[in-house]
């Protein structure tokens, strides 16, 4: 296993997808920031409303604690950009990317061949892609949270040392990475599943954009009785993520949704793994 | 018999085709297997299946005498169909990726086996731009890490220029001369094949019709005046003591086959004849390995 590990790092290593992945979710960040700029400069009439495709169609504005109208870009903060990464999905979709060619690459170019045909045990060769499936996933949202933050700097200026309550920051991004592995594990399912590298992502991305809509749809059809789905599916909680105050029920239903979808999803994986045929 | 792979019933079943269809084969240790059938006879499914690549339907196998596949797999190298590299990656950065999953800790291990197979030039050039041959050669790089006692080549040569092929050829010659590697290999170019090959197994539409010795093979396709005659004992006699024939046959009863002094063959069917001997037929047999193989095939009929 050690042995597997030290190889499956090293191609994690050698694998500029990870770094083309960050400079995207860098791009996507400096995006989030600058349409909070744009509307702030609409809303103070600097700009036409509709400028680069900005439209602000309610401008509500709330006051600071002297009194004074607060920007778009003092409301929403730090943490209210970090919330559009994770929970808006950006991170999710670049993340089922960087997981697929990850993992599929390996049944495509066929060098899983390699490992199976040298005896390795099949479960020992899932967990050794697992493990570093997880760990590319946890540096990729750390990475993005970083460059996150240090974007703001020049839009916020080093007030936004001052202004972010980092103990809130660090509770969410800690609760994203939570789920960001099981997302992560459900990648790996699905790369192995299909083993195809089009529909590794494709399908990853569906599931990540289109089962939030069926567990609410779910949550339609169990109206009026106990159950609601869409609190226990990672994605959901995910996406509905509070910034802050957090509440102790959702943190540890986080966990424990987190735990059973992980276990799920990983024993699916190594059970189809070690009975499929290898091509 | 000391066997490197023992089969017993091997089967594979795709939906309702058997692809491969019971099984047994031997491969000795130390032997030279070549593995021989059309496309699409089975060839790569069932060596796939003796890799743990594909489980079988039915049947069970033995490697180096023992039924605990995962441990003596260790012992196996493999390169079947397709080479699996990283094409992104250099040719060294690929063998490094094998070298720590098979936890060799001798970091020249890489270096030494660039050398070994003649990719030390190879440099930054990644994977993905090398020719089909250097490809295959950095596939054989890979099945030979970590000193396998057991070789499994499907179609290596395939891609390979006449040097290639020749290199190649040499490396597993070598190999099995020097490290006793057992190596079962198939390919479509017979001549190659029977260049090393010390024994065949013949595959067809996924049942193993026939195992035998390259020996065997060679007196197989050995060219031989076939005489068809009424008295075969009579005969015999006549051309051992009348044409001085020591080297022949007789496969069954009425044919005997004469494998010396084929020039002369006019004079043993006068004195065949002269003798009162019924002679039916007689003419020049015998063919190439490719053409033998052909017809135990069955030809271009089954094309």
């Amino acid at each position: 296993m050690i042995n597997l590990l030290s190889a499956e790092f090293y191609k994690l290593r050698k694998s500029k997808a990870v770094y083309i992945g960050i400079l995207v979710a860098a791009a996507l960040a400096l995006l989030l920031y600058g349409s909070l700029v744009m509307i702030d400069k609409i809303n103070q009439g600097e700009v036409a409303n509709g400028t680069a495709g900005v439209v602000v169609s309610q401008s509500g504005e709330s006051m600071g604690a002297d009194g004074a109208a607060k920007s778009m870009m003092e409301e929403i903060g730090v943490i209210g950009v970090l919330q559009q990464m994770f929970g808006g999905h950006f991170v999710g979709i670049i993340a089922a990317v960087l997981v697929s060619i990850f993992v599929i690459r390996e049944f495509s170019a066929g060098t899983i061949k390699n490992l199976v045909g040298k005896g390795y045990s099949r479960s020992t060769i899932f967990f050794a892609k697992m493990i570093p499936t997880l760990t590319l996933m946890l540096v990729f949202e750390a990475a993005v949270a970083a460059v996150t933050i240090c974007m703001g700097i020049p839009f916020m200026g080093w007030d936004l040392f001052s202004v972010t309550v980092w103990e809130d920051v660090a509770v969410y991004v800690g609760l994203q990475f939570l789920f960001g592995a099981v997302v992560a594990v459900i990648y790996l399912l699905v790369g192995e599943l299909t083993r195809n590298l089009a529909a590794g992502i494709s399908v990853s991305i569906g599931v990540l954009l289109f089962s939030t809509t069926l567990t609410a749809g779910l949550d339609l059809v169990f109206h009026g009785m106990a159950v609601k789905p869409s609190e226990y599916w990672v994605l959901d909680l995910m996406s509905t993520c509070p910034i802050a105050d957090f509440p102790t029920e959702f943190i540890v239903r986080g966990v424990v949704v987190s735990l059973v979808w992980f276990l799920i999803a990983a024993v699916l994986g190594v059970l189809h793994f070690r009975k499929a045929d290898v091509k | 018999m000391d066997y490197a792979l023992k089969t017993d019933g091997i089967t594979k079943i795709y939906g309702r085709h058997t692809v491969v269809d019971h099984v047994n084969m031997h491969v000795k240790k130390g032997d030279i297997y070549g593995f021989i059938g059309k496309n699409g006879a089975g060839k790569t499914t069932f060596m796939r299946i003796v890799a743990g690549l594909a489980a079988p339907a039915a049947g069970s196998m033995e490697l180096f005498g023992s039924g605990d596949l995962e441990k003596q797999r260790q012992r196996l190298g493999t390169l079947i169909e397709q080479p699996g590299l990283y094409g992104v990656m250099t040719a060294r950065d690929n063998l490094e990726v094998v070298r720590r999953s098979f936890g060799i800790t001798d970091r020249h291990a890489v270096d030494e086996m660039l050398e070994f197979v003649g990719l030390s030039q190879a440099g930054k050039k990644k994977v993905k731009n090398f020719s089909l041959g250097m490809k295959q050669r950095l596939g054989i790089a890979i099945a030979l890490f970590r000193s396998p006692d057991f070789l499994i080549l499907d179609e290596p040569i395939n891609g390979l220029d006449p040097e290639g092929i020749k290199e190649v050829r040499d490396l597993l010659s070598k190999l099995n001369r020097e490290k006793q590697i057992t190596i079962l290999i198939s390919s479509h170019i017979l001549g190659e094949l029977s260049k090393i090959a010390t024994s065949y197994g013949i595959i067809k539409e996924g049942a193993l019709i026939e195992e035998f010795a390259a020996e065997d093979l060679k007196r197989r396709c050995r060219r031989c005046v076939k005489l068809v005659v009424g008295d075969t004992q009579r005969a015999a006699t006549i051309l051992e003591e009348k044409c001085h024939i020591t080297e022949y046959d007789v496969p069954e009863e009425g044919v005997i086959r004469v494998f010396d002094d084929l020039g002369n063959s006019w004079i043993m069917n006068r004195e065949l004849v002269g003798g009162g001997i019924r002679l039916k037929e007689s003419y020049l047999a015998g063919q190439d390995l490719e053409g033998y193989f052909m017809d135990l095939l069955g030809g271009a009929s089954n094309d």
